[in-house]
């Protein structure tokens, strides 16, 4: 270690350091971690997945009621800290340490390896019908506003879940009302109206909508109206859109039953990638996704539209950090096995010995 | 490995004795291969889990499952009287307004007349969501699928049976070379091209043109009906059989509705042995079967693979080690109280034959399936178990004079297999598996290190609680050994938990873009690691003394049992036939006992102490 014995016991003395770098820490971070998965697991079999993801495990601080708590992200945080303290100043390097420390290294890794994902990571989506083509994908759950003036053709972009009712998006035209899923009816004698509808465990699934206030179209609903305009802006109400720097084009998607049942035996894309002036075609399926760079595109469903066209959802993950969690796994599991047989091989030479 | 299963399989038939040509030869009939559920698969696995979902017996009266089936598909009125409809609802026969003579199980011929209320009350409840049914709901729509699956199966050999709509006078049976003037729908099908002849010269003046033209017209009237009848189906059972092909097999009626698929040889065959049967010709049909069985056999080329299940299901292992652990763990506790040694020998001895058993049973499963032997709940029962025997004997080979070793195989064996037994019927079936689990890399490192850590957890559990229950018995001494053992355990599953659940992410990583993504099964895995993890920081920490250690231990189990159960139960609800609140029953009687426990515990340690 760069710092020696004798100095790490010194610092040790230190109350801050002692306390960081106790295993007394790490307990507390467990019981918390367990109650807040138990809590999120829970809560997410009644509200969702993203929901709960949101609520308490990718924030920092979640409410119990009034009470706020810390959240999974700030405990690993902790964890994180206690751990790196611990290695620092605690450990005792030995060989009979050797698995113990390893896998407190690997630990580390799968941490930061998850800050990373948390932080730089993103997630898309790329919906292609057979024969389709495009490099540009679409957020699961973010919705944005696009307002274009007709006079000088200057675009604003708003993000939906950072509106509120009461903002603006052009000098006169006012939000009203938000909804997270709703849907435009036509009646026979009240004409349209727009219907507020439960929202969706699955978070992507809701069709956000809104109320306007001013010299334009009332309702702007993300399905079946999601442009509107007057004399002086058009506004378009859509998922939040990422460019892509490869395109993609399906050739064919294809089903496979196990034979006399409706089980599906695999999903299977066939696509050709256009990346960087080479295109080359090649299959995507379940557990078989497609990596270029940080980009990665994954079989994640398949369906048949009004018209019966066969389409594809490709998921499109830009992580630059992936591998960095398989190391993490290879490391800190050696280290706790090596810990496992050096505690066995000990008791057995204990045993022989007596 | 296939070849020596082979020959230990021939050295026990030859053993056997010599099946007298006097009786149907329904050996023969089990390994006639079926595709079902997405397999290829015996006749005899088919007929056993259809009974059991029927009745939920796997044996009636005298008959065994494959003669009941053959019956049934056979001659479907000598069976229309037996009772194997289960009802375990006595409210749907009132629904049904049907007379409830307090039995469990009714005939066909019992039910037959509330079928169409049956119908009516099934369809409403299809209407509803799954997870908004109630238990009655679910009852009628259990029963009328086994009904359903009943009516077709016993409709499968229609075709073959003589009707007064195909007989025909003595000038037509010898212009269509008939053997005799009553015939069914195959005899009369068989002649298509003569009849197609007579057709074609138009001459519909002669009593006999005019007969072939109406054998015609009922022939499409027969296929036309069957099309209809086979849309009335919710569920379709059709008795796919006859090979076309080295993956797909069909049923004698595909072969005869389809114009484009030419009669196989197999369909004769199948047309002859019905006849046999009928005709309680034993030695014509046994030979019939076996020549059915080679012929099928040569195109499917799975010989090996059906009569190792055929063996699987005689040699029956889970149930026979059930017994023998059953019969290890009263004699080890008894070896216990009595103190009398040799007890534990044979305590040991029973359960090294189960463990081979158990082991012979893995080992088939992955040689008929060609994939790891954990897909499903019932079979992470069957691989768990597998794994606690195997540490509990090693244990007690380390160390002998302890009984520890034993208890803990013998205790797990029995109690995990008998619980695996609620789930037999539907997944025993031996699965075959959705898109995602589609993977044999995946299943046999991920799902397994998974498993693994369940099992060494778990029985670190286990022998925590042995530990504080000799700590109540000898008045708060510490068993260090017994310490030592549960933290050895307690590592083990740690080691292989960690693993297991990362390279779960990994997999994930691979198949959905996302390492980790919060989900129930991922947030259980890793609570398995957070508890076990947490003992041993709060050893280090000095939080807990041996006591508390061991408490600690005890509860890991729960949360071993919750990960691997409990988390099933939050998602989207469990079907089940017949064991619906299965699983949430037994969860909660276990985190009872477990409560009853640990407050047991801190009473007696308390006035221990005091």
């Amino acid at each position: 270690m760069l710092i020696s014995k004798k100095k790490r016991a010194e610092l040790l003395k230190n109350t801050v350091i002692s306390w960081l770098s106790s295993p007394k820490i790490a307990v507390i971070c467990f019981v918390a971690l367990g109650i807040l998965i138990v809590a999120g697991t829970i809560y997410q079999s009644e509200y969702g997945l993203y929901q709960a993801q949101e609520k308490f495990f990718n924030s920092w601080i979640s409410f119990i009621g009034p009470i706020p708590v810390p959240s999974a992200k700030s405990i690993m945080w902790l964890l994180f800290i206690n751990l790196s303290f611990a290695l620092i100043f605690r450990f005792n390097y030995s060989w009979k340490n050797l698995g113990l420390i390893i896998s407190h290294l690997g630990i580390i890794f799968l941490l930061v390896s998850g800050f990373l994902t948390d932080s730089f990571s993103q997630e898309s989506f790329l919906k292609l019908q057979e024969g389709e083509s495009s490099n540009i994908s679409e957020d699961y759950y973010q919705w944005q506003i696009k307002v274009r003036s007709n006079t000088d053709n200057s675009i604003k972009t708003f993000n939906l879940d950072k509106l509120e009712p009461g903002d603006n998006l052009t000098e006169n035209i006012r939000i009203e009302k938000i909804y997270k899923n709703a849907k435009l009816f036509e009646t026979p004698f009240a004409g349209t109206i727009l219907k507020e509808l439960e929202t969706s465990k699955e978070y992507e699934a809701n069709i956000p909508a809104l109320i306007l206030e001013g010299n334009i179209e009332k309702y702007l609903e993300a399905e079946t109206r999601n442009f509107i305009q007057n004399d002086e802006y058009s506004i378009i109400l859509q998922r939040k859109k990422y460019q892509l720097p490869f395109s993609i084009k399906l050739i064919d998607v294809s089903r496979d039953l196990h034979p006399g049942t409706e089980i599906a035996k695999s999903y299977k894309s066939h696509i050709s990638v256009t990346d960087s002036g080479l295109t080359r075609e090649l299959n995507i399926s379940m557990n078989k996704p497609f990596r270029t760079g940080a980009y990665t595109a994954f079989q994640a469903g398949y369906g048949i539209d009004q018209d019966s066209n066969e389409f594809t959802v490709l998921a499109i993950v830009e992580n630059s950090s992936y591998s960095l969690a398989y190391w993490a796994t290879l490391i800190a599991s050696l280290g706790l096995f090596i810990n496992f047989f050096q505690n066995l091989f000990s008791k057995m030479r204990s045993k022989l010995d007596e | 490995m296939n070849r020596f299963i082979l020959i230990i399989i021939s050295v026990i038939s030859l053993t056997l004795p010599a099946l007298a040509e006097n009786s149907f030869d329904y050996e023969l009939v089990k390994k006639i291969p079926i595709q079902a559920e997405g397999r290829i698969k015996p006749l005899d696995s088919y007929a056993k889990y259809l009974l059991i979902s029927l009745s939920g017996k796997s044996k009636l009266d005298s008959d065994s499952h494959i003669e009941w089936f053959t019956k049934l598909i056979f001659n479907p009125e000598s069976s229309a009287n037996k009772k194997i409809f289960l009802i375990n609802n006595p409210e749907l026969l009132e629904a049904l307004g049907l007379e409830s003579d307090h039995s469990r199980r009714y005939s066909f011929k019992e039910l037959e007349p509330g079928i169409d209320k049956l119908f009516e009350l099934a369809a409403q409840a299809l209407q509803k969501n799954e997870e908004d049914r109630v238990e009655i709901e679910k009852e009628f729509i259990r029963v009328f699928k086994n009904i359903n699956s009943y009516i077709q199966l016993s409709n499968s050999f229609l075709f073959n049976f003589k009707h007064p709509d195909f007989t025909v006078s003595d000038l037509t049976k010898s212009e269509l070379n008939l053997k005799s003037n009553f015939n069914s729908l195959f005899d009369v099908i068989i002649k298509a091209d003569p009849i197609a002849k007579t057709l074609e010269t138009q001459n519909t003046s002669s009593l006999m043109n005019k007969e072939i033209i109406r054998l015609a017209f009922l022939i499409y009237d027969w296929v036309e009906k069957y099309k209809n009848y086979q849309e009335l189906y919710i569920v379709n059972t059709s008795m796919d059989l006859i090979p076309i092909n080295e993956h797909k097999l069909v049923s004698a009626w595909d072969q005869l509705i389809d114009p484009d698929i030419e009669l196989t040889e197999e369909i004769h065959i199948l047309s002859k042995l019905h006849n046999a049967f009928l005709e309680n010709n034993h030695q014509g049909f046994n030979n019939l079967t076996k020549e059915y069985l080679k012929l099928v056999n040569s195109k499917t080329k799975l010989k090996n693979k059906i009569e190792l299940e055929v063996f699987y299901n005689k040699l029956n292992p889970i149930f026979n080690s059930k017994i023998l652990y059953g019969l290890a763990l009263i004699l080890v506790l008894l070896c216990a109280i009595i103190q009398y040694p040799p007890l534990k020998l044979c305590s040991v001895i029973f359960s090294c034959i189960g463990f081979l058993l158990h082991t012979s049973a893995l080992l088939l499963r992955i040689l008929i399936l060609d994939r790891a032997p954990v897909s499903n709940l019932f079979e992470t029962f069957i691989f768990v178990s597998w794994i606690i025997v195997l540490l509990g004997l090693l244990l007690n080979f380390f160390d002998k004079n302890s009984k520890l070793g034993i208890f803990l195989a013998s205790f797990s064996g029995l109690i995990l297999l008998l619980i695996s037994g609620k789930f037999a019927v539907e997944a025993d079936t031996m699965q075959v598996l959705i898109a995602v689990l589609n993977s044999n890399f995946w299943l046999s490192t991920h799902v397994i290190a998974v498993t693994v850590g369940y099992a060494g957890v778990f029985s670190a559990g286990i022998v925590a609680h042995v530990y504080l229950i000799k700590q109540i018995i000898n008045k708060n001494a510490h068993n260090k050994k017994l310490t030592g053992i549960f933290l050895g355990l307690l590592n083990f599953g740690l080691c292989f938990s960690f693993l297991g659940t990362l390279l779960g992410g990994i997999w994930a990583d691979q198949s959905w873009g996302r390492f980790w993504g919060w989900d129930p099964k991922e947030n259980g895995a890793l609570l398995i690691v957070l508890w076990s993890t947490l003992v041993f920081h709060a050893r280090l920490s000095g939080m807990v003394k041996d006591t508390g250690l061991a408490l600690l231990t005890a509860f890991a189990s729960v949360v071993v049992i919750t990960s691997w159960f409990g988390v099933n139960l939050l998602g989207v609800g469990l079907h089940s036939y017949g064991f619906t609140s299965g699983i949430a029953t037994g969860l909660f009687s276990y985190y009872f006992l477990e409560l009853i426990f640990f407050a047991g515990f801190f009473l007696l340690d308390r006035k221990n102490s005091q």
